[in-house]
């Protein structure tokens, strides 16, 4: 899964990335140096929040991306967990998600990422 | 900020996405950004109550916004109006805009974009023309160097009225276009993309994985033949999305991505 992650941090643009559970807690990181645990609990949690609450508006939300002036934030539900990437306003999106799905069809065939994934399931809240 | 609504003007025209959020009744924030430029439409229940471009306010900037071919754009719901700037009817506003929309598509057969550079035309016209004031003022200002919208800032015109113009004067043998002074600055993917590109789609695809390249190549508002190596990345997204198998279109991407990435 680490490895997973450093993949997606190999993007031009890409700043880091972490995947938590349904519930916000961290399951994995590959996160920028400057960041610690708690900056990270807490990007995860409002990940989390943002989905649940705009899946109550539009059914079937499964992505959403954050503008902010400064950088960007990739979120997408894989039902099991959340993924999070931290990205500068250059990226390229297309790029990202094609490399997202390449990752995330490889973990859906790894039985130690799927263990670790069901281990750490939780119904979102 | 959650987007709910995303996409390229190419695909949907400003028309019919103001149409749609209209009609349902929403209200936030359309994003429009086309290059360096971008505008913001508010809508409030469904009513056009703000927008801004540039200088630009009110109406003119919606007129303004409709005139752009190409671009993103992004809705942002429940965002309220900094201000009220639109005091006609969103009916009104649309109608005129259908008005100016059904004029673009004649002159798109001639402007290929409001960054388009013309020239005057060496042979001129065969024919006696004459021109009305505004029309000499716009000739004045065309020297192969100036794009359609730069000339409509110069002169303090709506680029739409200056288009009119260009397409009037270009229609008769008065001006022609040069090359557009975006494409010339823009890193293009070679042929050699498109040749793996097909051949991998056509793989997994069939004889119609070309067809399917042709399509999303024109539903992106792009040519094959500059088609710009910034958007490379989205045409192989939309076309993996025609792969029903998972297990194949992953693959396919791992392929392409491998390409994009050098």
């Amino acid at each position: 899964m680490k490895q997973g992650l450093a993949e997606i941090n190999e993007l031009v643009g890409v700043w880091g990335s972490l995947l938590c559970n349904n519930q916000g807690g961290l399951i994995d990181s590959a996160p920028p140096p400057e960041f610690n645990q708690a900056a990270l609990e807490n990007i995860a949690r409002h990940s989390v929040e943002l989905l649940s609450t705009g899946g109550e508006s539009v059914q079937g939300l499964k992505e959403v991306v954050m503008h902010f002036q400064e950088k960007r934030l990739f979120i997408l539900d894989m039902q099991q967990a959340v993924l999070v990437v931290l990205c500068n306003p250059s990226i390229d999106i297309s790029l990202l998600r094609l490399t997202i799905n390449i990752i995330t069809s490889r973990w859906e065939e790894d039985s130690k990422v799927q263990k670790l994934l069901s281990k750490n399931y939780l119904e979102r809240l | 900020m959650v987007e709910i609504l995303k996409g390229n003007l190419a695909q949907l025209s400003l028309i019919d996405i103001l149409r749609m959020l209209s009609f349902g009744n929403r209200t936030g924030r359309l994003d429009i950004h086309q290059g360096a430029k971008s505008g913001e439409i508010y809508l409030q229940r469904g009513g056009l109550v703000h927008a801004v471009t540039g200088a630009k306010i009110g109406e003119t900037a919606v007129y303004t916004l409709m005139g752009w071919l190409e671009g993103d754009f992004s809705f942002t719901p429940n965002i309220d109006a900094p201000e009220e700037s639109i005091h006609i009817t969103t009916e009104q506003i649309l109608l005129e805009a259908s008005r100016q929309a059904e004029q673009w598509e004649d002159i798109k057969e001639v402007i290929s974009s409001t960054d388009a550079v013309f020239n005057i035309s060496p042979s001129g016209s065969t024919n006696t023309v004459s021109l009305k004031p505004i029309e000499w003022q716009v000739l004045a200002q065309v020297n192969g160097q100036r794009s359609v919208i730069e000339i409509a800032e110069i002169l303090d015109l709506h680029e739409f009225e200056v288009a009119k113009i260009v397409f009037s004067l270009t229609t008769a043998g008065l001006l022609h276009e040069v090359v557009d002074a975006i494409m010339m600055n823009r890193e293009m993917v070679d042929e050699a993309f498109f040749e793996q590109l097909t051949s991998m789609f056509i793989e997994v695809m069939g004889p119609l994985g070309s067809m399917i390249i042709e399509d999303e190549i024109r539903l992106i508002g792009e040519e094959k033949g500059t088609f710009p190596q910034n958007k490379a990345a989205e045409l192989v997204e939309r076309i993996s999305l025609e792969i029903r198998d998972s297990a194949k279109r992953a693959q396919f991407q791992k392929q392409m991505v491998a390409i994009l990435r050098g």
